[in-house]
């Protein structure tokens, strides 16, 4: 990745605060606990998906710059929904926490040098990530659960017709 | 412990959102980037790092929860300090994500049943540690580093003489 594409790349994952407000006021609150069946997630658990995921993140990018080499950990994804219960828990704190940790983690994120983004940290899954590829996996990510909810929205409009 | 008990310690993390802010107040601005050797903390620094502490707490009560029993990543707080730059950062976003990861660990412990509370993760110091546990050295570890702070301060007022 050469510095342009890296300063667009931590410009869009920055501004998905932004995007990802603007992009949930298309949801009713009416349909934010709709799920077609029990194996997929509503939009207040995408919700609290993301928001830990990025709280993952937090840790994986301050890791990789203050102790490169280290193993991150990563959750079992259906089981932190099912057993911390996020269908239960309130959506507008998962938004708050979002916005906070994106915006922090893109403010640090434009304050490195070029050689900070070759540091890596090992990753139980996917192994070895640099900064720039662990920064392109949370941008997707979030992208990923845009779309999922979208996808929530039209099953829960093709329900209702 | 009792369930009296717990209830009070829960109440007692959910206070630090409150009293923590208000405790900062005490010291003036001017001097939260005073140490007085390379060696120690200043407030801004130390305000990170209850920050990136309690977003380790974050993820560890809810690997508690969610994965029983599985491993969590320490962190070296000497080294994330110096790395990280603690002393250059946005203080104020750190403090609002200190007050929202505090008021988002208390949400989740104040609704978990008793038999949560004996879920373990696997510290690789510190061994196996309860929920319980964890809880409590939060509840030792921020009123350490407002003492530290307060240290910090009076250290500051008698060089002004």
């Amino acid at each position: 990745m050469d510095s342009n594409e890296r300063r667009l790349l931590i410009e869009n994952y920055s501004r998905k605060t932004y995007v990802l407000t603007e992009h949930l006021r298309q949801f009713p609150r009416e349909m934010w606990d709709f799920k077609p069946d029990d194996a997929h997630w509503c939009i207040r658990e995408i919700l609290w998906h993301i928001l830990d995921i990025e709280m993952h993140g937090y840790l994986r990018f301050r890791t990789a710059l203050a102790e490169p080499g280290s193993t991150v950990s990563a959750p079992e994804q259906d089981l932190w929904a099912k057993q911390i219960g996020y269908a239960r828990l309130d959506a507008d704190d998962a938004v708050e926490g979002i916005v906070w940790v994106i915006k922090t983690n893109g403010k640090l994120l434009k304050t490195l040098l070029e050689p900070d983004f070759n540091k890596s940290v090992t990753h139980p899954e996917y192994g070895k990530l640099n900064l720039d590829q662990l920064l392109e996996r949370h941008h997707k990510h979030i992208q990923h659960h845009m779309d999922q909810m979208t996808h929530r929205l039209n099953e829960w409009n093709a329900k209702k017709n | 412990m009792t369930s009296e008990e717990r209830k009070a310690k829960i109440d007692e993390l959910g206070g630090f959102a409150l009293a923590l802010p208000q405790a900062l107040k005490e010291f003036p601005r001017s001097m939260w980037h005073y140490k007085p050797d390379p060696d120690h903390w200043c407030i801004q620094e130390v305000v990170f790092h209850l920050l990136d502490t309690e977003i380790n707490f974050y993820i560890r009560y809810r690997a508690c929860l969610a994965e029983p029993g599985k491993a969590i990543m320490p962190f070296d707080q000497d080294v994330w300090a110096r790395e990280l730059r603690y002393k250059d950062g946005d203080v104020d976003q750190a403090l609002a994500g200190l007050v929202w990861a505090l008021q988002a660990n208390y949400g989740l412990l104040k609704n978990l049943p008793e038999e949560a509370f004996l879920k373990t993760v696997t510290h690789p110091e510190r061994g196996v540690l309860t929920l319980e546990r964890i809880l409590e050295y939060s509840l030792g570890h921020i009123p350490h580093h407002i003492g530290q702070i307060r240290k910090r301060h009076n250290e500051w007022k008698a060089l002004q003489k």
